[in-house]
């Protein structure tokens, strides 16, 4: 920053126009890696406003059993019941409850939660227990 | 497979009879308990009708009411199961302290008959609501079946689940005839208290996630007051239990918290001005 209040004023304005320029580009390809590097799940939709993650519920099995997101962050679930039997995909630690007949999907938005651990589970076939872990995002 | 079934149609099913077999139990200590039963029963039936309009549309067979709308009949019928819980209560501290002798006025029967409406829809969305997902658990495991031994294995499972539920409506009924009925309303009520504060929890935490989520609450509504999941967590299987019938809930936000408080705020308030408005009247009768 004080770098670049030394600058000269026709230096300035270049280096801002060309920073305007390479922002999308750099915020993009900086906040996908940016997830990768500091272990937060990737979205299905990364560039969307609210992101998704993807769940999969196949007889019993959740699939991913762990999902990293950001805390303080409203964002969505698409859960999908791609098993052979019907399941109930319950979280009473995230609010969510959502009967799922096979082949069947729901889209779920879960509130803006606290840095912590929240566990959901397919209440019609118990057993497995997935975690979704809600922490800050880097600085 | 079927130690599943048996688990899942019990804990599906105790909710709905823990509330007919309280309201079971307070219609035999009343003089007008044959009716009261008939309302009850009643209620049952239509609740598997309701139960079945609803799996219908969770399965995909029907479209009754889009996503959103039926969310909102979800909020609405825990909303009122919630108030009518209260209501009933209200209603028995009334009339069941002082049992067979108050139902003789023409104006007690009438009151009689509004409450008995409250019984039929109370059971009715007992039943409804959490059987509709005991229908799609049934029916979608059904077709799984394969073979004639593993279809009547599958029966016989799905009524040792529902004979286990039923274990606790005959605990209740049994409770009735040996505790005394001051001890058995006062200890029933407070369960009954507790569920109707579930239902409303459950309610208005749909109503946060599905239809306040678009707007931007201010942050901390969202903020976790405290975390007891190292203790009971609400997703093992007696945390959940707890969760269902009791509204405990091992990481509650200030939301949840809000909604409780409002819950019985309101309780404490209506008993309070009931108690005191008993009271007058027993000094005016004096």
């Amino acid at each position: 920053m004080t770098r670049f209040l030394q600058l000269k004023m026709p230096e300035k304005v270049v280096f801002c126009v060309a920073l305007t320029c390479l922002a999308p580009l750099s915020i993009t390809g900086a906040q996908a890696q940016d997830a990768a590097t500091a272990g937060f799940t990737l979205p299905v939709d990364p560039d969307a406003s609210i992101p998704t993650y993807k769940i999969e519920l196949k007889d019993g099995a959740l699939l991913p059993e762990t999902l990293v997101v950001p805390a303080k962050t409203r964002f969505k679930l698409h859960v999908t019941n791609v098993g052979t039997k019907p399941s109930e995909f319950e979280s009473n630690q995230m609010r969510l409850e959502e009967v799922l007949f096979m082949g069947m999907d729901a889209t779920m938005v879960v509130t803006p939660l606290d840095t912590g651990e929240y566990d959901y589970f397919d209440e019609f076939q118990p057993g497995v227990m997935g975690k979704l872990v809600a922490k800050a995002a880097a600085q | 497979m079927m130690g599943q079934v048996i688990f899942i149609v019990a804990r599906e099913s105790v909710e709905a009879l823990l509330v007919i077999g309280i309201l079971w139990a307070w219609m035999a200590h009343r003089a007008d308990a044959r009716s009261g039963k008939a309302w009850l029963l009643g209620g049952i039936a239509a609740g598997f009708a309701l139960a079945t309009l609803l799996a219908l549309a969770l399965v995909g067979v029907t479209t009754f009411l889009g996503a959103a709308a039926r969310s909102w009949f979800e909020i609405g019928m825990l909303s009122m199961a919630a108030a009518l819980i209260v209501q009933m209560v209200f209603w028995m501290r009334k009339h069941g302290r002082t049992l067979k002798r108050d139902m003789e006025g023409e104006l007690d029967r009438h009151a009689g008959r509004s409450n008995w409406w409250g019984v039929f829809a109370l059971a009715m969305i007992a039943v409804g609501r959490e059987g509709s997902e005991t229908v799609v658990f049934l029916y979608g495991s059904f077709l799984q079946l394969q073979s004639v031994a593993s279809f009547l294995n599958f029966f016989g499972s799905a009524i040792a689940g529902l004979g286990i539920a039923l274990g606790l409506f005959w605990a209740l009924q049994v409770g009735a005839r040996f505790v005394s009925w001051k001890w058995f309303f006062r200890v029933t009520e407070w369960m009954l208290l507790f569920l109707g504060s579930a239902l409303f929890l459950t309610a208005m935490g749909k109503l946060l996630s599905k239809h306040l989520s678009a707007f931007d609450l201010p942050g901390w509504v969202y903020a976790t007051v405290w975390d007891s999941s190292d203790v009971l967590s609400d997703s093992s299987m007696f945390g959940s239990l707890l969760a269902t019938l009791a509204a405990y809930r091992s990481q509650p936000i200030v939301w949840d918290v809000l909604v409780l408080a409002l819950y019985w705020g309101t309780v404490v308030a209506l008993f309070g001005w009931q108690k005191r408005r008993c009271g007058v009247t027993r000094i005016a009768a004096a």
